[in-house]
């Protein structure tokens, strides 16, 4: 599941420049992500879950960038600062091949800074004033976090049976929850199996969170 | 600006805000909203290097806020009672008190660390300081410190050396010069250890000490650079040009926060996980990395403080030291209290979200947070 700024250029343009880019697409080096398990298998107690992320194409050497965010790159609005959750990111270093990998905590629920927003399973109950966002993504690039011409993403989605939010301090006024993920058991099985969803699927995913597929609940 | 903070929590509050309750609370005169000097001071801070960048730009966006109209008129005959771009005191039409309203100016003069901004506030001769330590356990008890963000400490190697751990105790037998070389270290070629100084004002530094429990330039083996001065925290430059410093067996600490942002200044440097844990935000903010911090926004007590758990900043009424109070708490107000920058259209709270992310802090996270989103630390 891999979505660069380049490759989704491509998908959504006319039929014509979608081949012209295309071949843009293929002569140039772009990154790629992936995410396992791909959707992310959850129980009604979690509000984290351990993914594996991989990654290609990036600068050699250069610090990697690693966040989720609640808006595709690929929508015009989209700022890190704005959509990416704060405390969420990893910076793991580069290699020679700028290529990697490494173990991230994808929250469930609302972003552990404490923005109106959380990335959550469909049949989740969000706080109310926060934005339920049922495909998050995970963005990728490098050198730093504002480097747009290096980012790629791929979504990212919760599978399970639902659960209430209590939100972060932030909302509650409380100490923050500690992040439930599962037991060992299910940890290394949420590990376990990636999986491969083509482009086309990255481009519904995308486009439902960018329309209709904003929940705003409470 | 001095009374605006009041004026502002009144209109949060939904009070009133009537000519003659204004007056009173501000004890000034006509027009309203009044309670303010309606001059715009120019104010200077200095300080930390690792806090610059990021007062650079909450500077400038307090700058710009909202605030009154202003008298445009050509300078009169006077100069000595005229002030460019003061606000009218006749025919003042604007309302909106949670900017700038007098229009202040700050500036933020080049770094000279932490400790020496923080005396130099002591001194009068700034009227804020940047500081990336906290307060000293004595002889700062005029000043408070306002942590308006988090940071982590981490430990880099550069050139050819690969990154691995470090315990806490290797950290401190490295800088106190009883672990040498490399393959002291599990999974790194040989090598003698270079262990490099930092700036002695350095806020960093003064948080590195106090993490080690001694002097981080004290060790017989600690390195300089060729001048003989210490290098300023977070730039690695310096010692990847310096011929003397091993470029695969030197070993450094710097600002996470830095070391995302700047590569310029990162260079090549490559950080070592500490007792296991990356310095990521998530670990920074819940303190399971191990070497944390906050930095700070400082002020002299009289110009800007708060009582316990209320985001309401209290404190100098007129002058520079009314315009600090002011920033501190724009710096300091939740996103319900700010109004939207005239420039870009945004809420100044995300427009300092914004700061927050080209300069790789991150806010001070909810449980730690004392005074509305900031954590005060008064100076003892």
């Amino acid at each position: 599941m891999r979505l660069s700024r380049v490759r989704f250029g491509v998908l959504t343009g006319s039929l014509g420049t979608v081949v012209l880019l295309l071949g843009m697409s293929n002569a140039s080096a772009e990154s790629s992500v992936s995410v396992a398990p791909d959707p992310i298998p959850v129980t009604a107690e979690q509000s984290a879950a351990l993914v594996q992320v991989s990654w290609s194409g990036l600068e050699p050497r250069q610090l990697v960038f690693v966040d989720i965010c609640r808006k595709s790159i690929s929508d015009s609005s989209f700022t890190v600062a704005e959509d990416c959750g704060a405390y969420s990111g990893l910076t793991p270093n580069g290699s020679a091949a700028g290529e990697g990998s490494a173990e991230l905590e994808v929250f469930r629920g609302q972003d552990p800074a404490g923005e109106a927003w959380g990335c959550y399973a469909e049949a989740d109950t969000a706080p109310a004033g926060v934005i339920k966002y049922t495909t998050c993504f995970v963005r990728v690039t490098d050198t730093t976090v504002l480097n747009v011409d290096s980012d790629s993403e791929t979504p990212i989605r919760f599978e399970g049976a639902g659960r209430v939010d209590p939100g972060t301090s932030a909302t509650t006024g409380a100490g923050p929850p500690p992040p439930q993920l599962p037991s060992s058991g299910s940890s290394s099985s949420a590990l376990a199996g990636p999986s491969t969803v083509d482009d086309a699927e990255a481009l519904q995913f995308a486009g439902s969170d960018s329309g209709a597929g904003v929940a705003i609940t409470g | 600006m001095k009374l605006k903070s009041l004026i502002g929590a009144a209109l949060v509050a939904g009070t009133l805000l009537s000519g003659t309750a204004m007056t009173s609370m501000a004890g000034a005169t006509a027009p309203e909203p009044s309670g303010w000097d309606d001059v715009n001071d120019r104010v200077v801070g200095t300080g930390s290097d690792t806090t610059y960048p990021f007062m650079q730009r909450a500077e400038l966006l307090f700058n710009q806020a909202t605030g009154c109209d202003t008298d445009n008129a050509s300078p009169a005959a006077s100069p000595a009672t005229y002030n460019l771009g003061k606000c009218l005191t006749v025919g003042q039409n604007a309302t909106n008190v949670l900017g700038n309203w007098d229009h202040d100016v700050f500036a933020s003069t080049y770094p000279t660390g932490s400790s020496a901004g923080v005396t130099a506030l002591k001194n009068g001769q700034v009227d804020y300081a940047r500081s990336s330590r906290g307060p000293k356990s004595t002889g700062e008890s005029a000043l408070n410190f306002w942590a308006f963000g988090k940071d982590g400490l981490i430990m880099v190697t550069w050139g050819n050396r690969t990154p691995g751990n470090l315990t806490k105790a290797e950290i401190q037998g490295i800088y106190n010069c009883t672990i040498t070389d490399w393959s002291s270290i599990a999974g790194q070629a040989a090598g003698t250890i270079e262990p490099v100084g930092m700036n002695a004002s350095s806020g960093t530094k003064a948080t590195f000490d106090t993490y080690l429990g001694f002097d981080a330039n004290s060790g017989a083996c600690k390195k300089s650079l060729t001048t003989g001065a210490y290098p300023f925290e977070n730039d690695l430059k310096p010692l990847v040009a310096d011929t003397v410093i091993s470029q695969d067996n030197g070993i450094w600490w710097m600002s996470a926060a830095a070391y995302k942002a700047f590569s310029y200044q990162r260079q090549t440097a490559a950080a070592w996980t500490v007792d296991g844990k990356s310095a990521t935000a998530g670990t920074i903010a819940n303190n399971t990395y191990p070497i944390t911090r906050f930095i700070y926004h400082v002020t002299k007590k009289t110009d800007a403080t708060a009582a316990a758990a209320s985001a309401e900043i209290t404190g100098a009424d007129t002058g520079p030291g009314g315009a600090v109070r002011e920033l501190t708490e724009f710096m300091c107000k939740p996103s319900a209290s700010h109004t939207n920058n005239d420039y870009s259209g945004k809420s100044n709270y995300i427009e300092l979200g914004t700061a927050y992310t080209q300069t790789g802090f991150i806010r001070v996270p909810a449980a730690e947070q004392t005074n509305g989103i900031c954590k005060l630390v008064p100076g003892a």
